[in-house]
């Protein structure tokens, strides 16, 4: 009888150890399937960017470069050397720049000013659908009908300024309004008008999940608008600013249907490192597997440094490794008082 | 009058100016998105094309939905793209949500690495599998498989960062406790307890997901290559480039593939207006509490 008390004493102890097997059976799909249906394809697609792999499909392993006879280096060589690839990640690039800086600005001052207490704003979860709604379309033919129309309006605009320029009232240059025409130039107001909704309601989700006790310290101690979102707001929602810089990135990285609506373009001019990929995967799958590569390793290196500059939790951080350290040193004493 | 009195008066101009430009810039935005259907219904239409299936064509609505039924497997398609989109978001829903649960509730032992490795993996694009996805597939001989098209659209690292700082804020370990002392066991707590309370997050993801996988052909392209297989998406785009060789007369071609085009868009945009509602708001996201 005592005995058995006791064992019931020594179970019920760790409760939550007793539990930790939950944890793993949990995580347990999630794992299993990654690893199947992500991570092996990905490793082998990383794999044939070291094989020879030329006008090939079918079922047969792959042969390594160096038994074709090459060096390993060969496809890196091929595609390092070739300027429609630095055009990709050039224009990649621009459109990214060009697209998250003009995106962000929008999105967050639009989320900041519906969102704040004082200025009362109506019509938020209204806006909130039409804003997604292009990308809700985008894909189908009523998404391009949409695309071609925003074409017209700002090809309309661009041909208002141009035929400004030429009564020449304003002092203005004929090139002054090139850029305004170029395609690049329509896929960035495009892409920020096709994803723009995503990002104002993630905007939306992480300012209204500080608290509104901070923001009234913050107004208390005289702090402007301005103020009040880069050192508040900014801070507060650390974790959803990651989640967005992590969307924003590897969307605009892997862009590829708001170019492709342009076609194809003779000096290049709408090439992302996406298409250079699909288009390689034609004929040469070691080639794309390059681009692959290239295009993690972008992802990777972006989103890290973002991760790192900014959004990792320093004080936390600290802190864990102080009470590491004061665990060890206990151990150490206790060790040497035994 | 008093300086502070000013300064006050001086606030509420520039809030009513801020609001104004708000509401301007919000409504501009609208038109934007708006505009190109109405100009569709008042008939001053852009495209040539669309403007000459005004004039010319008898086609109703209706007449335009039997020639797609008689030319496209339209019903198949449909059912296709639905059993893959349905499936797939709610089985990612469910494993995000578990998954998340797993990484807040328990204390195992490779949870903290476990945690770093979803951030890391989040930073993958997605489309870097598809090269050695195709070789797969087509090695073990499972192509034309819908469940094929559905596997790889379960795991979204995305979505369970956002599930686990949506169940940070609202989770606790009393409700765990006091249904643990009920004798509920651990599925059934995540099931009738934490699903419910993790409604508005689930709800964020599920829109999200559902349109990626609607809109998706990449994989569904390489996968599915048989004719009665193959999911709506890409039916459409397959059928609105034969439709213009199909028929000779491009205004009912126009028409045709429009009518297409609303099975395409529609169901996003129904689910869209039910779980619009629901989408996260106002709570405490995120590790930084007060």
């Amino acid at each position: 009888m005592e005995n058995k008390e006791a064992r019931i004493k020594v179970k019920t102890k760790p409760i939550n150890r007793r539990y930790a097997k939950w944890g793993y059976i949990f995580a347990l799909p999630f794992i299993v399937l990654y690893l199947i249906f992500t991570f092996v394809p990905m490793g082998n697609s990383l794999y044939y960017a070291f094989c020879y792999v030329r006008h090939y499909i079918g079922y047969a392993e792959p042969k390594l470069l160096s038994q074709e006879g090459y060096p390993w280096y060969q496809n890196f060589k091929e595609v390092f050397t070739a300027a429609s690839f630095w055009d990709s990640v050039k224009n990649t690039f621009k459109f990214s720049i060009g697209q998250i800086i003009p995106e962000w600005i929008l999105a967050f001052w639009l989320a900041v000013m519906m969102t704040d207490r004082r200025l009362k704003f109506k019509g938020r979860k209204i806006l909130k659908s039409i804003f997604v709604f292009p990308k809700l379309l985008a894909g189908s033919t009523v998404g391009s009908l949409l695309t071609s129309f925003l074409l017209m309006f700002f090809g309309s605009f661009a041909f208002k300024l141009y035929m400004a320029s030429m009564i020449d009232g304003f002092g203005f240059e004929f090139e002054d309004f090139e850029c305004l025409t170029s395609m690049p130039f329509f896929i960035i107001i495009v892409s920020i008008f096709m994803h723009f909704g995503i990002t104002f309601i993630y905007a939306v989700v992480g300012i209204t999940s500080v608290p509104v006790e901070v923001f009234e310290a913050a107004e208390m101690d005289g702090a402007n608008r301005l103020q009040t979102f880069f050192h508040v707001t900014i801070p507060c929602m650390r974790p959803v600013m990651l989640f967005i810089t992590i969307l924003s990135v590897v969307d605009c990285l892997g862009m590829s249907d708001i170019p492709a609506i342009f076609g194809y373009s003779s000096d290049r001019e709408n090439l992302t490192l996406q298409i250079y990929i699909q288009m390689q995967a034609g004929q040469c799958l070691d080639r794309a597997s390059v681009g692959c590569i290239v295009l993690l390793f972008l992802c990777a290196v972006i989103s890290g440094i973002f991760y790192f500059a900014f959004f990792r939790d320093k004080d936390e951080e600290a802190l864990r490794k102080m009470r590491r350290k004061e665990k060890r040193e206990l151990a150490r004493a206790r060790g040497e008082a035994s | 009058m008093s300086e502070n009195q000013l300064s006050r008066s001086f606030v509420k101009k520039t809030d009513l100016a801020l609001k104004i430009i708000t509401y301007i810039v919000s409504i501009g935005i609208t038109a934007l998105v708006i505009a190109p259907f109405v100009t569709l219904i008042s008939g001053d239409i852009i495209d040539p094309a669309m403007k000459a299936a005004r004039s010319e064509s008898t086609l109703s609505f209706r007449e335009a939905i039997d020639l797609v039924l008689r030319y496209t497997p339209l019903p198949g398609a449909f059912k296709n793209s639905m059993i893959i989109s349905g499936i797939s978001t709610v089985s990612c829903v469910y494993v995000s949500a578990i998954t998340a649960y797993s990484l807040v509730a328990y204390e195992w032992k490779f949870r903290r690495i476990f945690n770093k490795f979803i951030i890391i993996v989040m930073m993958i694009p997605s489309n870097i599998t598809i090269i050695g996805y195709y070789q797969l597939v087509w090695k073990f001989h499972l192509a034309n498989k819908l469940c094929m098209v559905i596997f790889p659209a379960i795991t979204a690292p995305l979505a369970v960062y956002f599930m686990k700082l949506y169940l940070e804020a609202t989770f606790s370990k009393d409700i765990l406790e006091s249904a643990r002392m009920d004798g509920a066991g651990e599925i059934r707590i995540f099931n009738k307890i934490i699903l419910p309370l993790m409604k508005p997050a689930l709800a964020t993801q599920a829109i999200f997901i559902f349109l990626d996988s609607w809109t998706e052909y990449v994989i569904p392209g390489i996968v599915l290559v048989k004719d009665e297989k193959r999911p709506l998406s890409i039916m459409a785009m397959m059928f609105s480039g034969l439709a213009a060789d199909m028929f000779e007369d491009p205004a009912i071609a126009a028409l045709i593939i429009g009518s297409l085009t609303i099975f395409l868009v529609l169901p996003p945009i129904v689910l869209f207006a039910f779980l619009s509602k629901d989408i996260v708001e106002g709570v405490q996201l995120g590790s930084v509490k007060y």
